[in-house]
């Protein structure tokens, strides 16, 4: 009997032996085979050649070929954005509007409720009104554009995009998908580096996640609006021709896009190298292009990418308001900005400006209403609509002129993500490591390159 | 004042002393662990020259192992201590308690291998080294666990007997003849990657074509006709293979090697039957294009490039729209259809 048994083994594990690595496939090609044969009898495949789908391979050729492939990417890019922050600057006033009214509702009842003064100061002051701004100036962008992306991508744009761009990609050892978590990155960073997850790979996804920063979100257009603008415009140009202004404007955002865009590959070249040793794959299914499902869009956009960003955000506002009350009680912030700004010169900045930047860890919405606040040496934080007013706060209070104005840009691109960002690459990575590294990498590039430029190129500039 | 002082003092010696202890217990752990490493190296050295039916005498293993002297004699009394070994005529000899824990460890180094090429995405060249350093004690690379798959990715059987081979630059006559590829030798590392390069692995067979003086010309399974150096072809192992499956597959292959091509190759519109995928195709990238239908006897066909040039290109197959880059692509042949 035991004899038997030990023969069998043996001839099973002979078996497992000869068969070892074939095994698998061989389950896998007999189901798709069986698959197949029953698909032929019930199925009645045609090579269809009515218009659509001639249309559709036309389309198809069209858009992977040299013209089309450009002008997919440049339309959608500018159309996406262009919507975004004309839309979101109504919402967000309104937004400010009812968050005021609820303000002064709060107040009522912690009055009637006899709480003691600094404690409703602390709730008002510190808490609400620091959750209060980062979701009015961060909800509006989001729902606006999340949806647009998330349209494009259900219509089968974004893979074709991805297909187009994966070259560039490749040769700096990164995925192809990544030209795709970097216009979610446009969006917000932190969607950004959620939306990584379509990169199988662990190395690209890696590369994809530290360097997605390098795009500037949402939070980020408006600065960079403003100062080339206010700045930029004026420096380069005398005549007021509004025409004139607005093209170099939008050369100045292009060129900040381009500098993001040059960060990205140089950085993933540099990462791809360092990580050397994981070999990668590229696997990238291409959608027939369909009707977009309304229900669909506003579900994945709106709880999946926005709400799932925006709650993050408000967990991380709490305490960065609570920072800003605590220097406001104290009077602490004239202190801060002497200590910051002797560090800040290095650089072309000032410590005004450090100092904005650690306030506004949470949002980089929240940079201008801080500089605003530190400037004026007011107690909360300034939302200006006067683009006149801002710039004589600015000239005046803060002595800035062009330089400091391109210093500010080129940080606002380079410096560290916003704490939304940094507890999602925590929670996608699961590695403290590589959070750290996410952070501290990025203000290393910002203050290196703007220490080159500033006192190599800027201070010689007359 | 003083006591103040004699208080800061005592504080500050205890904290020295405290931390002068945990430095000691440190470097205790670090010793403990290097001595463990090279217990274990040296016998699994041992195994190996017992089965290259070698003798070992102690300036045999003070060359393995590079140790200082006095070290090394600390490490082989434990071993002597513990069984693992003896003396015999001056000559070092494993005994049977030794060879099974040297068996133990080969057994860990192939089924951290096996786990590393399953399921990371660590390329195939660092492989053995990483096992190599983490197949002592604690390592935190789990080992892989089917026990169905009982084959490390080199070809070597992960517990048990091998099936017996020889170097494939040991056949000296008879062309014409069928092996089968039994285990493929990891180091140098240089031979290996250039092994990997020509797509050779374990399972596959070849044919071999001619015998030059300083290579061999081989015909492999997937249709692809190689030339082999003297040099990569001693780390190739084989054992002959007399099957009549396999003959016909090959007298099929030969009759339609001009129709052979990898996916790459082939040019847009031009429709192929898959008769293959490459065995260094691994883990999740296999994984996903098994799901998509790359697998044997499936229809694909090239549709079109990209806008930069034709890496990646797009794929029909099975009615679905895939893009592969070239390097992938590279590795799964094909028969053009007429």
């Amino acid at each position: 009997m035991q004899k038997d048994f030990e023969e069998i083994i043996k001839k099973v594990d002979n078996y497992r032996i000869k068969y070892n690595n074939t095994f698998r496939d061989k389950i896998i090609e007999d189901m798709h085979n069986q698959i197949s044969d029953i698909l032929t009898d019930i199925v009645d495949y045609q090579e269809t050649n009515d218009l659509i789908s001639k249309l559709e391979k036309y389309v198809d050729l069209f858009l992977t070929s040299k013209i089309g492939g450009i002008i997919l990417l440049i339309s959608f890019l500018s159309i996406a954005l262009w919507i975004t922050l004309t839309g979101a600057g109504y919402i967000s006033s309104f937004l400010s509007l009812i968050f005021e009214r609820i303000e002064v509702f709060l107040r009522n009842i912690l009055a009637v409720l006899k709480v003691h003064d600094l404690l409703i100061s602390f709730l008002i002051d510190g808490v609400y009104k620091g959750v209060a701004i980062v979701v009015a100036v961060m909800l509006p962008p989001m729902a606006i554009f999340f949806p647009l992306f998330t349209f494009l991508e259900d219509l089968g744009l974004l893979p074709r995009i991805a297909l187009n761009m994966d070259k560039i990609f490749k040769s700096v050892g990164a995925h192809g998908n990544q030209a795709l978590t970097m216009i979610v990155g446009f969006g917000c960073n932190a969607a950004g580096v959620v939306s990584t997850r379509i990169i199988k790979s662990p190395k690209e996804r890696l590369i994809a996640i530290l360097t997605n920063n390098f795009m500037p979100c949402n939070g980020r257009w408006p600065l960079l609006i403003m100062i080339s603008i206010l700045f930029l415009v004026p420096a380069i140009t005398n005549s007021s021709n509004p025409l004139l202004g607005s093209i170099i404007a939008s050369l100045a955002l292009v060129s900040s896009v381009i500098i993001g865009l040059g960060f990205t590959l140089v950085v993933s070249l540099g990462l791809s190298k360092a990580l050397k040793s994981y070999s990668s794959f590229y696997i990238l299914e291409i959608p027939p292009f369909r009707k977009p499902n309304l229900l669909r869009i506003i579900y994945t956009s709106i709880i999946d990418r926005t709400l799932f960003v925006l709650s993050r955000a408000v967990y991380m506002a709490i305490p960065a308001g609570i920072f800003v009350w605590i220097i406001n009680q104290l009077n602490l912030s004239q202190t801060l900005i002497a200590f910051f700004d002797p560090f800040g010169k290095l650089f072309g900045l000032d410590g005004t400006i450090i100092l904005a930047y650690i306030i506004a860890l949470p949002a980089n919405e929240i940079v201008i209403p801080a500089l605003m606040m530190l400037y004026t040496g007011s107690k909360n934080f300034m939302e200006i609509e006067e683009l006149q007013s801002i710039y004589q706060i600015l000239t005046v209070y803060g002595n800035w002129d062009w330089k400091t104005g391109v210093c500010v840009m080129l940080f606002s691109i380079l410096h560290n993500p916003c704490s939304t960002t940094i507890l999602t690459i925590y929670r996608e990575t699961n590695s403290l490591k590589w959070t750290v590294i996410a952070t501290i990498m990025p203000l290393i590039i910002a203050f290196s390159t703007l220490f080159l430029v500033h006192n190599l190129v800027l201070k010689n500039i007359h | 004042m003083h006591t103040e002082e004699i208080l800061l003092v005592t504080a500050l010696g205890s904290v020295l002393i405290l931390f002068l202890i945990k430095l000691k217990n440190v470097m205790k752990k670090a010793e403990e662990k290097l001595i463990n490493e090279k217990k274990e190296d040296i016998l699994k050295f041992l195994y190996k020259q017992l089965q290259e039916n070698k003798i070992t005498t102690f300036s045999d293993l003070q060359l393995f192992s590079n140790l200082k002297p006095d070290r090394l004699i600390k490490i082989v009394h434990i071993l002597l201590r513990e069984k693992k070994i003896k003396y015999d005529n001056e000559n070092v000899k494993l005994t049977s308690e030794g060879i099974q824990k040297a068996e133990k460890i080969i057994e860990k180094h192939r089924k951290i291998e096996k786990y590393l090429f399953e399921n990371t995405s660590i390329s195939i060249e660092e492989i053995h080294s990483i096992a190599e350093k983490e197949e002592h004690a604690e390592t935190k690379i789990p080992e892989h666990q089917n026990s169905y798959e009982c084959v490390d990715p080199h070809g070597d059987v992960i517990k048990g007997n091998s099936i017996p081979y020889k170097s494939l630059l040991s056949v000296i006559h008879c062309p014409e003849k069928i092996y089968k590829i039994i285990h493929i030798e990891d180091e140098p590392k240089e031979i290996y990657a250039k092994i990997v390069k020509m797509d050779l692995a374990p399972f596959e067979y070849i044919k071999i074509i001619q015998l030059k003086d300083k290579s061999i010309d081989i015909l492999t399974n997937k249709g692809q006709k190689l030339e082999i150096d003297i040099i990569t072809a001693n780390n190739i192992f084989i054992a002959e293979e007399k099957d009549e499956n396999i003959e016909k597959l090959f007298e099929e292959i030969e009759k339609k090697i001009s129709q052979i091509s990898t996916l790459d190759k082939l040019k847009i519109k031009e429709k192929a039957k898959i008769i293959g995928i490459s065995f260094y195709i691994r883990g999740e990238e296999k994984r996903r294009l098994l799901e998509l239908g790359f697998v044997k006897n499936s229809i694909v066909e090239p549709l079109y490039n990209n806008m930069l040039g034709d890496d990646p290109r797009v794929y029909k197959i099975k009615n679905t729209m895939i893009a592969l880059r070239k390097e992938q692509a590279q590795k799964i042949y094909v028969e053009k259809l007429v």
